[in-house]
């Protein structure tokens, strides 16, 4: 596949989006120009490269997407509200098209210590933002989209926990797409900082317009102080024809707790790529969570977790649903340093197949030059249990429903990392939609 | 009319012959027992009653009401009535349990025109039925049989039939796994089932469950043939000398 986009054909728009309005930090300037430089002289990764072996980049390069700002005031209060489902105590905060959108947020009585807003109203440099400032845990010049989502910086969601603060309350945030009949290019960017001991649990959900075509790029990180415990749910449902980017990072020092789910089930092409880096000891990572794969539609989970520091512990558990003809793929990399003695690293991958003409590559990997460590890793690609299809069918249920209640089972079991009940409704009810299609149905007979 | 009638049936997996001519006429009302050696064909015979794949009906022919049982697929046995309580119930991880029965109730009021139970009746329903059974409410928002003991997956299997009514019940070994207690009141439960309809096929290595189910007719399978027929009384005869000298007669 020839892209027929060349990166540094965004480069004038990126350079004239429009500015936000009040007053520009000097920082973002510094970050745009940054990014600008990098985009220009950045390569669309092919499968030459490593992370991308499995699929270049090039469908994300077939097409231009306009980079422009969207128009919130379209945003119909009572549809989002719909949209939330984290409960009615979260504090939300709406970001459309990466801006955020203070009139469709409410924050009302965050405590004393924590920060919910644009990146913009920080004043200071934000750690990580520019070239320059040392601390960022996606670099811009990490790859192409990287770059590009650093030229294009215009707003961004700052939240920052100071130290020993609880938020007894979750933060729930909408990322929206609020489409247009031109595809367009959003870039959410996000920035979570933890203190000591500081704790919250951060719902996204990554959405957009059913018929909308866009590419969402979005970057996000999440730097954990000792002792912090971060509890983040990830829901991406992205229109049928919409392309997704999310590039993440998570640092983790001493005594820190992250627990990250992730829930990829829309979009035509979508991709999350995960690094996690422990700089202190004691620190504990809990990874899992499902992507989907239907007709058409190619899905990927890309892990990188680097145990560089004793006695830290990493648990990575993610389900693979092919129910159509499409593409998953799970990359997923430990490595454990030499130092990293003590850790405890594990990496598991099961799929389940439906249809005979999907695709699937899993590789979870484990490099360890460590020798005190406990490590695991595995993956399975199966097809639903005749057995169990016979059981249900002797009790008057027909295959065709057999099969979706086994099929929704399995990807069900993964629910059980969302504390939130209204969210695995939802989830449940994406799936059910996804597997009530004749992609299954389809298949009838030939199991 | 037998509710149902085997004749000469003859079943093979993989080529190789594991029932070999066997012929029961079940009267409607009726209780029969099969006992038998371990491997003789008893989980055999419910399965292609109950229509699982991969058993190959080389000869013979089944009848049930009139009908033949081997034209149906798995799920039109089940509307017909026909219900197998598994020796080896599976696990369904994420299949909640609740969710199952409702759906499968369902399934068989809509093949017999009945509209379905909307979520309140149904539950009305299975409450009677869970007191019948003393069956822990726990185990419904369980998903099916995941992480139950054996005797709680037995139990969950009898309360499935008491949901579904079936006329035709086999029970494949449903009193092994159970605690004594446990085995009077899946007794009990399959006793309220019990009615001039309402047919059974009980397979079982214990004369204790037929203490409490007390069968018409008491069969012995070996080696995929029906050995010896009888009453009650040859189940006792069983439990006093074992198989050794059946098998010694029928050789
Ligand atoms: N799928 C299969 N493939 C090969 N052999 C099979 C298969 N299913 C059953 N058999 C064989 O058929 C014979 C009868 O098995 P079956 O399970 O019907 O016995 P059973 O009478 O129910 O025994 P038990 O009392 O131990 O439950 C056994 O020798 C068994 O190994
Ligand atoms: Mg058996």
């Amino acid at each position: 596949m020839k892209p027929a986009v060349a990166p540094s054909d965004y480069l004038q728009d990126l350079r004239s989006l429009p500015a936000p309005a009040g007053d520009t930090p000097a920082w973002l300037a510094a970050a745009r120009n940054d990014g600008l430089y990098l985009l220009e002289h950045a390569a669309i990764p092919t499968r030459k490269s490593e992370s991308w072996r499995y699929a270049g980049a090039q469908r994300l390069f077939q097409q231009r997407y306009a980079a422009t700002v969207g128009d919130a005031a379209a945003l119909r209060p009572a549809d989002i509200e719909a949209l939330f489902c984290a409960g009615p105590d979260a504090f939300r905060v709406v970001v459309a098209d990466g801006r955020l959108v203070p009139s469709l947020s409410s924050l009302d009585g965050l405590p004393a210590g924590v920060h919910v807003g644009s990146l913009l109203a920080s004043g200071a440099n934000p750690p990580g933002l520019t070239q320059a400032s040392p601390g960022h845990l996606v670099a811009p010049g990490r790859n192409v989209f990287t770059a590009m989502n650093a030229a294009g910086l215009n707003d961004g969601l700052l939240l920052t926990i100071g130290d020993g603060v609880v938020l007894d309350r979750p933060l729930e945030v909408l990322h929206l797409a609020t489409g247009g009949t031109e595809p367009s290019l959003l870039q959410p960017r996000n920035r979570v900082q933890l203190g000591r001991d500081a704790a919250v649990t951060l719902v996204e959900h990554y959405l957009g317009d059913e018929d909308g075509a866009y590419f969402c790029n979005a970057v996000s990180e999440f730097d954990l102080a000792p002792g912090a415990r971060l509890t983040h749910l990830q829901h991406q449902n992205q229109s049928q024809a919409g392309m997704h980017l999310c590039t993440e990072g998570v640092r983790l020092a001493e005594g820190s707790e992250y627990i990250g789910s992730r829930f990829a089930l829309g979009g035509s092409w979508a991709r999350n790529e995960i690094d996690v880096r422990f700089t202190g000891p004691d620190a504990r990572v809990d990874l899992g969570g499902l992507f989907t794969v239907g007709e058409g539609q190619f899905n990927d989970i890309h892990l990188d977790i680097a145990h560089a520091v004793p006695g830290c512990h990493s648990e990575s558990r993610f389900k693979g649903l092919l129910h159509g003809a499409g593409r998953g793929v799970l990359d997923g990399r430990i490595l454990v340093d030499r130092d990293a003695q003590g850790s405890e690293a594990h990496l598991h991958n099961a799929n389940l197949m439906l249809v005979r003409d999907a695709e699937i590559d899993t590789r979870p990997t484990l490099e360890i030059y460590a020798d005190d460590v406990q490590c695991s890793h595995g993956a399975t690609v199966g097809q639903l249990d005749p057995a169990h299809v016979y059981y249900l069918r002797s009790r008057g249920i027909d295959p065709a429903t057999a099969k979706r209640l086994l099929s929704l089972g399995f990807a069900r079991e993964t629910l059980e990392r969302c504390p939130f009940p209204l969210l695995g409704e939802r989830i449940d009810q994406a799936l059910e939609k996804r597997l009530g299609s004749p992609d299954v149905q389809s298949q009838e007979g030939s199991a | 009319m037998s509710l149902l009638d085997i004749q000469d049936l003859h079943v093979s997996v993989d080529g190789k012959p594991i029932l070999d001519g066997i012929s029961l006429r079940i009267e409607p009302g009726e209780v029969h027992a099969i006992m038998g050696p371990n491997g003789s064909g008893k989980s055999t015979l419910s399965h292609v009653l109950s229509g699982r794949e991969g058993y190959e009906v080389t000869a013979g022919q089944v009848s049930y009401l009139g009908r033949n049982l081997l034209d149906l697929e798995i799920e039109e046995r089940a509307h017909a009535g026909v219900f197998l309580a598994m020796q080896y119930p599976v696990e369904l991880p994420g299949v909640n349990n609740t969710q199952f029965m409702r759906t499968a109730l369902n399934a068989h009021r809509t093949a017999n025109g009945e509209p379905p139970l909307d979520a309140v009746a149904f539950m009305k329903r299975l409450r009677e039925q869970m007191g019948t059974l003393q069956l822990d409410d726990k185990l419904l928002k369980r998903d099916v049989n995941s992480g139950f003991s054996g005797g709680e997956k037995k139990r969950n299997e009898i309360l499935q039939m008491a949901i579904l009514q079936p006329r035709l019940a086999i029970l494949d070994e449903t009193d092994s796994g159970l605690d004594i207690d446990a085995l009077r009141v899946v007794a009990d439960g399959v006793n309220a089932l019990r009615s001039p309809e309402r047919s059974m096929l009980v397979i079982t290595h214990y004369q204790r469950l037929l203490e409490y189910i007390r069968p018409d007719h008491v069969h012995v399978l070996a080696k995929g043939r029906i050995i010896r027929s009888g009453g009650p009384e040859l189940a006792l005869e069983l439990e006093e000398k074992g198989y050794a000298w059946l098998l010694e007669d029928a050789a």
